[in-house]
Order: C-alpha cells, then structure tokens, then sequence
C-alpha cells in the first residue's frame, strides 16, 4: 500500500474521541444526578454534555468521511492511518471505516432522542436506566465509541493510533455495564447483566492485545480503565451534589453509603483478568501453541477471575446481597465460558481490524501474527 | 428531465414548509356536558369580531332538544364583561343559530347557554378562547 | 475543514456549559401537583388531598385527612370530568367512583379513583347529607417550546448527519455533502439555542391557577402564552342565604359569590392556603370559627353551623381569584341567633402581654411586647411543651386580627386580618424550636403535611397594627389533629 498523500484522521480521531469521552461522562454524571437527585427536566449540565458528546463525534466523523471521499476522488489514496480501512459503500467511492461507523452511532443517537422525549411525554421524567429508548441511546454511544476504537486500532502504526486505542478502548469498556443493563430485563437464573459486562470487558482487552500485538498490552489498557474508574468515582458524586447544589435541588433521603453506579458497575480486579490475559498469551507465543486456542484460553481464565472477583466486589461494596455457595460457583463458570467465548471473538475482531481477510481465507496463520 | 430536477425540489419543499405554516382557518367546535344536556358549540373562527353562534343541544341519550329557543350570554371575566342575552331560535332539530354575538376583545370567553327544561334551566358554560 | 471541526466542538462544549442551571420553570405545573383542599362537611372539618397524577389515563390518590370530632362514617367520591372537547365521549358524567371508610379515629384515609382524560374535573364528596364538588386539573405532559427546539433540532441534526455520511460517500460531486453538513450545523445551532435560552424561557399562565382551564390549555399550556398578563379579574362579593340563625341547632347556612363588575357567580376560585375558600366567624363572646365551606355549585357554598349563644355573628371569607390576588370579602350582613336558653359565658381572651391557659387539653402561652399603631410587633404563643404541631393549610400557624373594637363590635370593626407564622427566630424568649415548615421551591419536592407532628411548640407572628385600640386576636395551629383556637387581647397604643 503506498503512503496516504492526507492525514486528516489525527486531529478527527482526537475530536471523536472526546466526544466519546464527553459522552462518557455525562452518562455517568446523569445515571448519578438520577441516583442522587432525582427527577429532573431535559435541561441539566449532564443531558447537555451526554447530547454534546454525540454532536461533537457526529461532525467530526462527518467532515473527515466528506475529506476522505473527496480525497478519492481527486485521485489520492486514503491509507487506513486515515481512520480506518477505507471501505467500498454502494460500490463507488470509499469511506474510512472507523468514521463511517461512529458517524452513524451518533447519528442514530440524535435520533433516537425523539424516542426518548416520547417515552418521556408518556411515563414522565424520573423513569427507569434500562427503558427501550435508553438502551438505544446507550447502543448508539457505544457504537461510535466502536467507532472511535477502530479509528485509532487501524493507525495503530502510528503513536497516536496506539494513545487513542489506549483511551479509546478503556471508554468503551467503561460504556459496557451501562449497556447491558438491557439484560436485566431478562428473567435468567443468573446476572445477566454482569456476564455481559464479562463479555464485553474479556473481549475488548483480548482484542486490545492482538490489536497492539504487543506484550503486556491487555495489561496496560486495564490499568488506563482503573485510572478512569477511579476519577469517576470521585467524580460522579461529587458532580451530582455539587450540581444539585449550584441549582438549589435536594439530593434524596437515602443518598449516602451507596458507591457511585456506574464506576462500581466496573471490576476492581481488572488489572488481574488483564494480566492473565497477558500471561496466557505470551506463554502461548513462547511455546508456539497454536493461536486457535489459545485466545479462548486466555479469555476464559480471566473470565472466570472477573466473574468471581465481580461478585466479591458487590458483596464489598454491598451493591447486592451475599450469593450463596451455588450461585457463586454457577456464576463464576459462567463467566469462564463467556470469557472463552470472548477471548475467541476478541482475537477475530483484531484480525478484521489488523486489516487480515476474514478468518476463513487463512485463520490461524494470520492469527499467528497477532502473538 | 435532470435539470429540471434540483428546481423542482427545491419547489416541493417551499410548497411543503407553506403549508405547514400557513395559519389554520381557527374554526372552534367545542362539545360539553352536562348532567341532562349535551352542548356542542360551532363558531367558523375564533377571532375578535360578531359571529353566528350554532348551538346544538341533546339530551345525553342523543334526542335531539325540542325548545323552540334557548339563551346565550358571552361573558369575559377578565374584563368583567356580560353581554345582553341573546336568544337563538331553533333553525332545525336540537339546532339553534345565536346571531351576531359580538365577542370584541381577546381573551377567554365563556359562552352561557341556558336551556329550559321541566326542572329548571340548565345553564352550562362553554370556554371559548378568542384570538386578536 | 478541521478547523471547522474544532471551532463546533468549542461552540458546543461551551453552550453546554452556558446552559447549566437551568431549573424546572416550566415543570411544575404541567406535571401536576398535590393539591389540599380543607373543605367544612356537615360536621367534619376535612382535609381533602389530591394526589398528582402521573398518567393518563390512571390512578387519582385521594386522601382525605379528618380531624378531632369527626364522627365514623363513610365518605362516596365521584369524578367526573367537566370540560369541552373538540371530540371523544362529552364531558358532565361521573366516570370513577370510590368509597372511603372513615374510622373515628383523627387521622388520614385514602382512596384511589381514575381519570381518563387530562383538563377540568370536579371532584365529589358525599357524606350522604351533604355534597362538596372540589374542581381540579388533570395536566397533560407537555414539552416546553424549548425542548421541541433542542429535540427537534439534535434529531434534524442526526438525520442530516446520516444524510451527509451517504451522500459523501454516494455522490458523484464534491460540494453535495456541504448541503446537509451546512443543514447539520443550522440544526445544532437550533439545539443549542433552545438549550441556551431554556432557563430564562417565561412559563405560560397556568390553567386552574390563571386561566380558566380548558381541555386544550391543560394538554398544552404553552399554547395560550400569549395570554399572559391582564389576566387580573373584578372583585367578589360575599352574600349569606340566611341572616336569621337559631341558636343550639346544626343549621346549614349557604353562601354565594358573585362578581363585583356582571353579578354572576363566581367559579374561578383557586385554591390558597390549602382551601378554596377560608370563612372567619367572630360570635358575640369572643368566639373565632376558621370554616372552610363546601362548594355546592359555581359560585355556591354552604356550611353547617351550631351557634352556641344568642347574638350578632359577623362573617368574612377569603378567597383567590384565577388571576388575581387574596381578597377579603366582608360580608355586610353578618348574621344573628336567637333561641330560647342561655350558654355559659365564654372565656375571657388572654393578656396578649402574658397569660397562660390549657385549651383542648393543651397548654397554652402567650407573650408580646407592648404593641404601638403602624410598628411591628411580634406575639409568640406557646402551644404545648414539645415540637409537636402539625402544619394546618400548609402554615405551623394562623393569626386572625379583628379591631379596633367599638360599640358594633367584630362587624363594624375597620380591619379584619389574617396572618401566617412565618420564619425561624432565633434566641426566642419562650423556646429555640421556632422551626418554620419547610417551603416546597425545589421540583417535585412536597411539603410535610398534617400526618407530619414535628413543629414549634412556639408560633410566631409579626404584625403592625395600624391603628391605636382594643383588636381581638386569635392564634390558631394544629396539635393531635385538633385546631386549638387561642383568644387573645391585644391593645394597641399610639
């Protein structure tokens, strides 16, 4: 591939991501407001950074797709440093991936917003986390933080790629407990929400780690998470009350003693399934086992130590009652297997984003490369 | 056929935002009850100015009122303002045109329509908000 | 292009920032509150509350709080809608009914009934003998104009971002991605000045406290803003149906409103302290009645009344208008008992200066500086000996001033008042427990309300009297669900 004559994926890379990083933060802020204060209105500091965040990524990943598709038509390549692998849509011009799909997240968040203000119209505003409309404004976040991961994974030739993917993925991984909380409408013999969260938090550090084919990269990308986890615990209370304060609200009676929702809703023991991860990996590469397992390995050790370390947590923080012996052994497998499960789509979605055909044309041997 | 394709789109959507925002003719048909009596209340606009009043009156089985007049008062409270009883004669069945009631400020109007009946009158208050 | 990119991040971070405290003007009343309305039933004094309703159609909670004296007995609630429609089944028919027991016990009960459609409602309270018809509104959920802008605009935003993201990569010419991406930026700037001038964006005039409520105003208030202002109305006037009373018989004695400028009755009261309308009776001993006659009809209301000794009985009300502010209505008649027999003597008001005496079983003090005409003093009573008074109408505590008293006594008096104990003193002579109850300003907050027993004992109100003389006062406030009246003496120096 010949160098790209453009670069416009640094500085559009830097606006999606704070736009994912606005959104992040207000989400946190606002389950909070809603945790600690209550029923509110559409105009509070929260909503506004929450609907922000998505504008910001939204025109950003807007411009960069109208520059890149013009660059191609004045005849200039667009390398994927520019933000992803440019990809053929309707068959003519070529856009990059990674703002292709962050522009739609937020489109689609925007637009879901009329959903909500219905929702809204209908069963007030001190409704619930996980209503349909919620749930889809949270989809959409996550889908331009996806966004925002693949921009950053697909330059991560580059040390700006390789920063962003190390703010990028901790954000999206941050974003995965709010997402699930869909699955606590499901009426399941276990925490659906929780082994969800495993899911997504196993897949994106093995994920993170063939991306960056570096050792102690899963490592490093739980170590930013624990520092943005611990600044939003700190942060969300404090930005609750301090808000509450400034517009002359209440905070509820029964504020006081809980930890934050969203930070809590993040293992505290990542950094531990992270370097499992890390150390199944580099043990695989020093023995040369084949890379058709040893994701699934690695995912379902780490699964498996997240899932007990999770329930640990709650009972720590007493976000949820004391399992009992059967329970916690039931959940603790099930966090093995959907860390396996993890591990084996975490270490394919690497591959799409390193730019490999699909795994059908020659798995393990590309697959191999990400050791 | 192309070229003439941007104009005419561009047409399509002035059409479009002209008649979205084109004011609505403002006719009010209001419809209330009472215990004994249904009372709907036709005006072709609620602008300031006189206007022919239909009142059409059931009872709340649907029979159709048999008085051959009932009454009409406009009253603005705001302004403290009653204005003479009109009487409006039944033009057909249940149905009775209060002519030339003048409701001259904006604001919000009620119109007292008495009906008689054997237990007394029964007098119900329609809201009517006027525009200048 | 980059460049433009950044200076629209700036715009919004910091519009985000602009737009911070911004509290609820709107919320409040489109999302319905509780409503008390104490109403006078026969021989109960009740305090009727109207829960908010949070859906439509959907559950209407009403809890009906009765106090000392209130006999068992059971209580029919009816509602039934009363505004016009421009369609769906006519309004005028009972369409919720509930039955609420009452036990002889002082204290809440509650029923839930349902309403089916949002704008004006009457509530009836039927106690077999008597029938109270409390209006109220069922607000719809409306979006204020400034949400519509901020939705409207995020979602055009949203969809012109989509637009532009296929038209980028479908279009064969350059400059047509600029067209929804200049489109995208006019919807954000849409949003973002919605989001702006949210909080300084007026509230409409509310329907029921303002306007006359309609179905339409309820449903959307906002589409009657421009009606704000001059919304003010004439005076009432007060007319009692009887002025010849027997003495020792519960007698039911009706009264009406009228407007001051066309004589027709008056319907547009709005609920004020907690009653739609508050009658003061002042008896020939010395005696205060605080009632809260029923409303029978527009304009009509009627309470029952056992007149313990022969005499002249003056009578005002307080009422609020849609609109308009308090007024106190005197009624020019008054009225007067007579009978065979005689009662005993009332007592003696106390010394506002100093006194003390147990009324309904409770302890009372009373104490005030020496009072001079146009200056403000403050008299501070002491109702029993722990912070165990209940808010009665929303205050801890109600003072009624009647005088100068001359020869024609309560009816000829030049003023008659009604004052509120407001405010925490600190370093209070007779107790530091002076505690004001809480006032609702934050959205969705409510006040404590009757069943809540933790204020004063000490009550505190400043007055000025404004002329020299002998007035006649009354301190009245809530202690186990009894209103303890307190006649006070109070003479006034130049």
């Amino acid at each position: 591939m010949s160098p790209p004559n453009i670069s416009p994926g640094r500085t559009g890379a830097a606006v999606v991501l704070l736009g994912a990083a606005l959104s992040l933060v207000g989400t946190t802020w606002d389950i909070q407001w809603h945790v600690d204060v209550g029923p509110d209105t559409f105009f509070t500091l929260p909503h506004l950074l929450l609907y922000s965040g998505s504008a910001v990524s939204g025109i950003a990943s807007l411009v960069i797709v109208i520059a890149a598709t013009a660059a191609t038509r004045a005849g200039r390549t667009v390398g994927p440093e520019a933000g992803g692998r440019p990809v053929r849509v309707f068959g003519t011009f070529s856009a990059p991936l990674g703002f292709l799909v962050s522009g739609v997240g937020s489109a689609s968040f925007l637009i879901f917003g009329l959903v909500d203000l219905w929702w809204h119209s209908i069963y007030g505003f001190d409704a619930v986390l996980d209503s349909p409309p919620h749930i889809a404004l949270f989809t959409s976040i996550s889908i331009t933080m996806v966004g925002a991961v693949v921009i950053c994974g697909s330059a991560r030739a580059t040390r700006w790629g390789r920063t962003g993917l190390l703010i990028s993925l901790p954000i999206l991984m941050l974003y995965s407990p709010i997402t699930t909380n869909a699955f606590n409408a499901l009426r399941l013999p276990f925490d659906a929400a929780s082994a969800g969260m495993v899911l997504f938090v196993v897949m994106l550090l093995v994920l993170g780690r063939a991306t960056l084919a570096r050792t102690g990269a899963a490592t490093a990308f739980a170590a930013v998470l624990g520092a943005m986890q611990l600044a939003l615990w700190w942060f969300a209370p404090w930005a609750a009350r301090t808000y509450a304060d400034a517009v002359g609200l209440p905070l509820r009676d029964d504020v006081g003693g809980r930890p934050p929702q969203v930070p809590a809703s993040i293992p505290m023991f990542l950094l531990a399934g992270a370097v499992l991860i890390d150390l199944a990996v580099w043990l695989g590469a020093r023995n040369h086992w084949s890379a058709r397992w040893v994701p699934q390995v690695a995912g379902a050790v780490s699964g498996l130590l997240i899932a007990a370390t999770f329930m640990l947590q709650e009972l720590l923080i007493s976000t949820r009652p004391a399992p009992v012996a059967g329970q916690f052994v039931v959940e603790t497998l099930i966090g093995g297997a959907f860390g396996a499960f993890a591990g084996f789509l975490g270490w394919r979605f690497a591959g799409v984003l390193r730019g490999e055909q699909p795994p059908a044309a020659a798995p393990v041997l590309r697959i191999q490369e990400a050791y | 056929m192309r070229r003439l394709a941007a104009p005419a789109l561009v047409l399509a959507v002035i059409a479009a935002g002209w008649w979205l925002l084109w004011p609505s003719p403002g006719g009010v048909r209001l419809t209330i009850g009472s215990a004994t009596h249904i009372v709907t209340v036709t005006l072709d606009s609620a602008r300031v100015g006189d206007h022919d009043i239909t009142v059409s009156v059931t009872d709340r089985a649907g029979a159709p009122e048999t008085a051959r007049s009932i009454q009409l008062v406009a009253v603005l409270p705001t302004m403290g303002y009653l204005s003479p009883v009109q009487t409006a004669p039944s033009v057909n069945s249940g149905r009775f045109v209060a002519a030339g009631v003048s409701l001259m400020a904006p604001g919000g109007w009620q119109l007292l329509v008495t009906v008689p009946g054997a237990a007394g009158p029964d007098r119900i208050p329609v809201p009517v908000t006027v525009t200048g | 292009m980059n460049h433009f990119a950044l200076t629209a991040t700036g715009l919004l971070v910091s519009a985000a920032f602009l737009a911070g405290p911004a509290p609820a003007l709107a919320d409040s009343g489109s999302t319905g509150a509780d409503v008390s309305v104490a109403t006078t039933l026969g021989s109960r004094e009740l305090t009727v509350t109207l829960r908010r309703v949070t859906s439509v159609p959907g559950p209407l909670g009403v809890d009906v709080i009765t106090h000392a004296g209130s006999g068992p007995g059971t209580l029919q609630l009816a509602v039934t809608p009363v505004g016009a429609t421009t369609g769906g089944p006519p309004s005028g028919l009972v369409t919720s009914t509930a039955a609420l027991a009452l036990s002889g016990t002082p204290g809440p009960a509650g029923a839930v009934l349902t309403v089916d459609r949002t704008g004006p409602w009457e509530l009836s309270v039927d106690d077999g003998l008597n029938v109270a018809r409390i209006p109220f509104v069922v607000p719809g959920q409306a979006s204020t104009p400034a949400e519509k802008s901020v939705y409207g605009g995020f979602v055009a935003a949203g969809v012109c971002l989509l637009a532009g993201i296929v038209v980028a990569v479908a279009a064969r010419r350059t400059w047509l991605p600029a067209l929804p991406g200049a489109a995208l930026v006019a919807a954000v700037a849409v949003a973002v000045t919605g989001a702006v001038l949210s909080a300084s964006t007026p509230a409409p005039p509310m329907p029921g406290q303002e306007l006359d409520p309609t179905v339409a105003n309820a449903a959307d208030p906002y589409a009657e803003i421009w009606r704000a202002g001059g919304l003010s109305r004439p005076p009432a006037t007060l007319l009692l149906g009887t002025t010849a009373v027997p003495r020792a018989a519960a007698t039911p004695i009706g009264l009406s409103l009228c407007d001051a400028a066309t004589g027709l009755p008056v319907d547009d009261l709005v609920v004020h302290d907690g009653a739609l309308i508050h009658l003061m009776i002042v008896g020939p001993g010395g005696e205060l009645w605080h009632l809260h006659p029923a409303r029978t009809a527009p304009g009509t209301f009627t309470f029952t009344f056992t007149a313990p000794r022969n005499g002249h009985y003056a009578v005002a009300g307080e009422v609020e208008r849609r609109g308009g502010g308090v007024q106190m209505l005197r009624s020019a008649s008054g009225f007067d008992v007579t009978g065979p027999g005689t009662a005993a003597p009332a007592a003696a008001p106390l010394p506002a200066t100093g006194g003390s005496r147990t009324i309904d079983g409770t302890a009372v003090q009373v104490a005030m500086l020496p009072a001079v005409a146009g200056t403000p003093v403050t008299l501070r009573a002491q109702v029993g000996d722990r912070a165990d008074l209940q808010p009665w109408l929303g205050m801890l505590g109600h003072l009624i001033v009647v005088g100068p008293l001359g020869a024609g006594g309560a009816q000829t008096a030049p003023l008659w008042a009604h004052a509120h104990a407001m405010g925490a003193a600190a370093g209070m002579a007779m107790g530091a427990s002076d505690a004001m109850v809480p006032v609702a300003s934050a959205i969705g907050a409510t006040l404590p309300d009757e069943t809540v027993a933790a204020y004063g004992p000490t009550v505190g109100f400043t007055f000025a009297f404004p002329l020299p003389g002998r007035y006649q006062v009354w301190v009245q406030a809530e202690r186990n669900y009894t209103i303890i009246t307190v006649p006070i003496m109070v003479t006034v120096g130049t």
